[in-house]
This record gives structure tokens, C-alpha cells and sequence, in this order.
């Protein structure tokens, strides 16, 4: 990025008016949209979803807020959930895991066999509610900082750590319990 | 075992996109900016200076009622104002001669002719739907590059801009006498524009445009207009179909000028130019014709089925305005 190339903060208060200027936050975020979506639904269907996420938010773009942090992120991620979610919602739910989620359950199963954790990452990750799973993962899986996760779920940053300490115990324990058996 | 632990050891392994897979987003992305750029053109152009939206469509009648502006005389005494005045009024009696009276037509269909700066000519279609949204067909969208042609796109509610938006019976609720129709111009647009001199030429040339105004309306909005300060004829010119009419222009402040170019003979508005500060042409549209129409053409498939409404993000219920005060 050059130094003189606007802030993200810029290009989402131009959007509205001049939807071109989706362009340039495509190059700058396509391929970290692209790690998001690929974290939930293997890279196959990333590679098809990431021309919706983009389509999305140039039609979503009225109802754009920037995060505090600056970035576009929290909010093409948000949008990228909904992507995700519509995308599953067409599909069987998983047997064994959260159903009606953003995450593709199956996807994560397929690729636990060499790993031989999978009754543990299923103990852990159903003993959560959903809006604790969300942050967690958000946290965990895809990076974010507890502020980003709460700008992607549309709830404040005191709720997301809230959620986030309150589900660590809770899986930890789980996962306590399960060892020692 | 440490839950940190596991979420390491579980989490997805990851291969970044290939450029192909970049290129096909891309193509999406800009295909869908291509419309999303009609759409706000669009709306832009007809509502250019509106700063209030439907909320106000009830109003004109209490304001008509209710509120009496200063109506400004002609324009003073200086010749060139005298002038221009003598054309527009020339226009409107003219316009008044003309057939019609459109208040039940189910579309108002205007062919024109735009063009930004000295960029190319684009033909556009426009039908504006009485009890039903409208649609825009424009000649730029053939550049859509992704899913196929898509040239015609769906329009919101058809408003029309008095000052306050108004619908199509609101329109034609509107005075037919140049006083009570001036009065109600200027409360509609109070506080709106950088004067209420230059937002009231904004909004007659906006009605006179792509409107199916009767021609009743027609004549008293002309008439209006003479009554406007600062108007000078620039003589007898051809438009860009090729067709000779008298040009009067308007000094903006702030933003160059504005030229009408109309048919004295029939009051008909042939063309309008926007100049910028430096002389130079900004836009254009150059009218073909208007006239009512029974149907409109369907509008094209606008998007792949990923882009329904519905995936906005969750909670996200930030008012429409972007944080810039233009976009509001």
C-alpha cells in the first residue's frame, strides 16, 4: 500500500456515493477474507464465496460502519458470516457437531482423522453457547483481537471478553473432566 | 488437555486463493460496482440537491397553505435578466398550448442523451412509474462484464423534487399559477441549496426535465423560472441532436454555470448543460422525448442470488448516511 493510498476509514465514508471505491478495499482485503471463509468451509467453497462477500457489501454498503480500529475488516467479515451461513443453511446439518452455524462442521471433521482429536474439539466446542463458540473461534481460529471478534458480531468489546472468558472456562473444564476419565 | 492446545492443533490448515480465483472475485466485484454506480447516478440525477426524501410528500398542500415566502419580482431591471425572462415566459405560454395531462399514465418515459465532460455520448431510457417503481436503461451498462448483459435496473418509488419530494398525484396537486407555484417551490426547498434564488432554478429545471408534468405545470414552472435573478440569454444555439432553440444560462454559485437550451415554439426543455468553474462542460443530457407510456421493460437479473439483502452483516442497523453529510 502506498503511503499516500487512503485509509480504509476514507474509502467506507466514500462507498456509499462511489461504490468504486469497493475496488480498492478488495485488493487490500480479498485475501483475508478469503483466509476467513476458507477457516469455515475448506478452501474449495472459499474459493467460490469470495466473489459473494465483495458482491455483498458493495449492495450492503448504505448500511457500512467503520470499526474503531480503522479497518474494513470487522465489517466485510461480518458479512462474510452471513455468506457462509446462507451457504450451509442449503446443506444436511452435520451429525455430532452445532448445527445452524457459520462454521462447516463437516469440513472440520474431514480433516481431524490424522489428528485423532476429535472427540476432544467436539466435547470442547459443544459444551459452548453459540455466542461463546463465535468469539472463541473468532479469537482462536481466525486471529482477531477480542474488539475485532465483538465488530464482526455487532456487539460490544466488554460483551465479547465477557463471552470469550466465560467460554474458555466452561470448554476447559469440559475438556479437564473428559482427561481424566 | 490445555484448550489452547487444541485449538492450535485443530485449527483449519490454509492455502491462499490463486490469482484465477482473484481474478474471477474481482470481475464479480466490478460488475456489481458497475450497477451499484447506475443505481447512485440514477438517483443523483434526479435528485441531485434533495436533501429531504419521501417523509415530506404529505407537506406540499399544508405548505402551500400554511407558508407565504417573498415572491421575488423579475428579476430587476437589468436588460439581460429582462431578456432571458422574455424567453422563458415566451416558453411557458407555449408550453400551456401543448396536448396532455398525464395524471393516470402508468409510466412517464423519457429517452435523453448524457455525457460527462468530453467522454463519451450515452443513450438513456428511463420509465418512471406512477404506483410502481421505475426503470433505468442506460447504454453504460452494457460494460458489464460478469453473468451476461445487464442493462436495465430497477429504480426506487418514483418521487419527483418540488423543494419537498413529491409522488406523481403530489406532482400534479402542484399550483398551475406561477405565484402559488413559486411559493410552494421555495418553502418545499427553505434552507436547502447554497440560495434559495439558485435551489429554486434547480428545482423548476429538475421538474421541466423528466417529469410528466401537465402542461399547465409546464407553462406556470417556466414562468417561474423567469422570475428567477440572474438568468441571461446566451442567443440562439443547436443543441447536441441538432436541433436550434434559444440557450439562457444560469451563474451556480460555487459550480460554474447552468445552460436550458428550449424550444420556444412548443416550451419544450431540449438540453441541459452543466458547465464547471472553469468553463468547461461537466455534463449534459439532451432530452429526445418524454411521453407516457402503458408498460416498461422488465428489468434485467441484477445480481447473482449471493447478493440478496439478506446477508448484511447481523445488528448492523447504522442510519443510511455514511458519515459524510453529501450522502445524506
Amino acid at each position: 500500500m502506498e503511503d499516500d493510498a487512503p485509509s480504509d476509514d476514507e474509502l467506507l465514508s466514500r462507498v456509499r456515493l462511489h461504490p468504486g471505491a469497493m475496488a480498492l478495499l478488495f485488493e487490500r482485503h480479498a485475501r483475508a477474507v478469503h483466509r476467513f471463509l476458507a477457516r469455515r468451509t475448506g478452501p474449495d467453497a472459499a474459493d467460490d464465496l469470495l466473489s459473494e462477500v465483495f458482491v455483498a457489501a458493495t449492495s450492503a454498503r448504505e448500511r457500512v460502519h467503520a470499526h474503531e480500529s480503522g479497518s474494513a475488516l470487522p465489517w466485510l467479515y461480518g458479512i462474510a458470516r452471513n455468506v457462509v451461513r446462507a451457504h450451509l443453511r442449503t446443506r444436511a446439518a452435520p451429525v455430532g457437531w452445532p448445527a445452524l452455524d457459520d462454521m462447516d462442521w463437516q469440513a472440520v471433521d474431514a480433516r481431524l482423522d490424522a489428528l485423532g482429536r476429535r472427540e476432544e474439539l467436539r466435547r470442547a466446542v459443544l459444551a459452548l453457547t453459540t455466542d461463546e463458540r463465535d468469539v472463541l473461534l473468532l479469537v482462536a481460529w481466525d486471529g482477531l483481537t477480542p474488539a475485532e471478534a465483538a465488530a464482526v458480531l455487532g456487539i460490544t468489546p466488554e460483551a465479547a471478553r465477557a463471552r470469550l472468558s466465560r467460554g474458555r472456562r466452561r470448554a476447559q473444564t469440559v475438556l479437564d473432566t473428559y482427561s481424566t476419565r | 488437555m490445555n484448550l489452547d492446545t487444541l485449538l492450535d492443533e485443530t485449527a483449519p490448515t490454509y492455502r491462499p486463493p490463486s490469482d484465477a480465483v482473484l481474478g474471477r472475485a474481482r470481475a464479480a466485484l466490478d460488475a456489481q460496482i458497475r450497477v451499484s454506480e447506475q443505481h447512485v447516478a440514477a438517483v443523483a440525477r434526479r435528485s441531485r440537491r434533495r436533501r429531504r426524501t419521501v417523509v415530506a410528500i404529505a407537506s406540499v398542500a399544508a405548505a402551500a397553505a400554511l407558508v407565504v415566502a417573498p415572491v421575488v419580482g423579475l428579476g430587476g431591471s437589468r436588460p439581460d435578466s429582462a431578456q432571458a425572462a422574455a424567453v422563458l415566459t415566451a416558453a411557458g405560454a407555449a408550453a400551456a398550448e401543448q396536448p396532455g395531462g398525464w395524471s393516470d399514465a402508468a409510466y412517464w418515459h423519457v429517452v435523453s442523451e448524457q455525457q460527462d465532460g468530453d467522454g463519451p455520448a450515452y443513450h438513456r431510457e428511463i420509465w418512471l412509474g406512477r404506483l410502481v417503481p421505475g426503470v433505468l436503461e442506460d447504454a453504460r451498462l452494457e460494460d458489464h462484464r460478469a453473468g451476461g448483459p445487464v442493462r436495465t435496473i430497477p429504480l426506487d418509488a418514483t418521487v419527483f423534487d418540488a423543494g419537498a419530494a413529491v409522488d406523481w398525484a403530489g406532482l400534479y396537486a402542484l399550483p398551475t399559477d406561477p405565484d402559488a407555484l413559486e411559493r410552494v417551490l421555495r418553502a418545499g426547498s427553505a434552507g436547502a441549496g447554497p440560495d434559495p434564488d439558485t435551489e429554486l432554478w434547480v428545482v423548476v429545471g429538475d421538474l421541466l426535465r423528466e417529469t410528466p408534468a401537465s402542461p399547465q405545470l409546464r407553462a406556470a414552472l417556466w414562468d417561474v423560472a423567469a422570475r428567477v435573478p440572474g438568468v441571461t440569454v446566451v442567443g440562439t444555439v443547436q443543441d447536441h441532436a441538432g436541433r436550434t432553440g434559444k440557450a439562457v444560462e444560469r451563474t451556480m454559485p460555487g459550480s460554474g454555470r447552468e445552460r436550458l437550451i428550449l424550444d420556444t415554439s412548443d416550451g419544450r426543455l431540449l438540453e441541459q448543460v452543466d458547465y464547471g468553474p472553469s468553463g468547461g462542460a461537466r455534463y449534459r443530457q439532451t432530452i429526445l422525448s418524454q411521453g407516457p407510456a402503458a408498460t416498461a421493460p422488465a428489468a434485467d437479473p441484477q445480481q447473482p442470488k449471493s447478493a440478496q439483502p439478506s446477508v448484511s452483516p447481523d445488528g448492523d442497523t447504522a442510519p443510511a448516511c455514511g458519515g459524510t453529510p453529501k450522502a445524506c
